[in-house]
């Protein structure tokens, strides 16, 4: 886990992480939110859509970053200010997403750090976005 | 020319308090806004760098009371919106 304080992080630090959506964590958080939807539920279903097999909750696979950024980079010392993110392409149920988080620049007048990220399963994108975080107590 | 200034900040307040009515004068401050809390605050700062190119320091924004304070701090660093 990083622990860093704001002096101590630089433009172009980066953390990776890769994630695998397994059958017993997508049914986990399907009913932790309650999202049954059968897209996410029923692979027959899934595949009438046009789909590989079950799709992965988008929220699912964007909430892997807040983990990053909260043990890594910038790390539990941080909050998050604010996040955006596209969703680029389906991950289906027993994929591994591969996670990147890179410092783009900081803000030190405010401790800020802005961020950017990306997520691939192999070759393909799936999720992109920035996020803005902050040190409350600086440095 | 504090008045073009004005203009071209006025989006960012806009945007970083979600509200597409708000009036951006030089006697408003983070007592006036309902959004403005310390996060949102974080905000406003980082993407007022990034629209000017200008850096400031930590005691150069807490001595600002106001829009106007902002906008002369700018105008003295060079900005001309």
């Amino acid at each position: 886990m990083g622990n860093y304080c704001f002096n101590e992080l630089s433009v172009g630090m980066t953390s990776e992480r890769s994630y695998i959506f397994t059958e017993q964590r997508v049914e986990e958080f399907s009913t932790l939110i309650d999202d049954k939807a059968p897209v996410h539920v029923d692979i027959e279903f899934a595949k009438s859509q046009g789909f590989g097999g079950r799709v992965v909750h988008g929220l699912f696979v964007q909430s892997v970053l807040s983990g990053m950024l909260g043990n890594e980079i910038p790390g539990p010392k941080s909050v998050i200010n604010n996040i955006s993110m596209k969703m680029h392409n389906p991950v289906l149920v027993g994929q591994a997403v591969n996670y990147k988080i890179e410092i783009t620049a900081l803000t030190p007048s405010v401790a800020a750090i802005s961020l950017s990220f990306s997520g691939m399963v192999e070759e393909k994108i799936v999720i992109s976005g920035k996020a803005l975080c902050s040190f409350p107590n600086s440095p | 020319m504090n008045e073009k200034i004005m203009d071209s900040i006025t989006p960012i307040f806009r945007e970083v308090f979600d509200d597409p009515s708000l009036m951006v004068t030089k006697e408003l401050s983070a007592k006036d806004v309902k959004n403005w809390d310390s996060l949102n605050h974080i905000t406003l700062i980082v993407e007022l760098e990034r629209l000017t190119g200008l850096s400031f320091s930590t005691d150069e924004l807490v001595k600002l009371k106001d829009v106007g304070d902002f906008v002369q701090l700018l105008a003295e660093k060079g900005y001309r919106g």
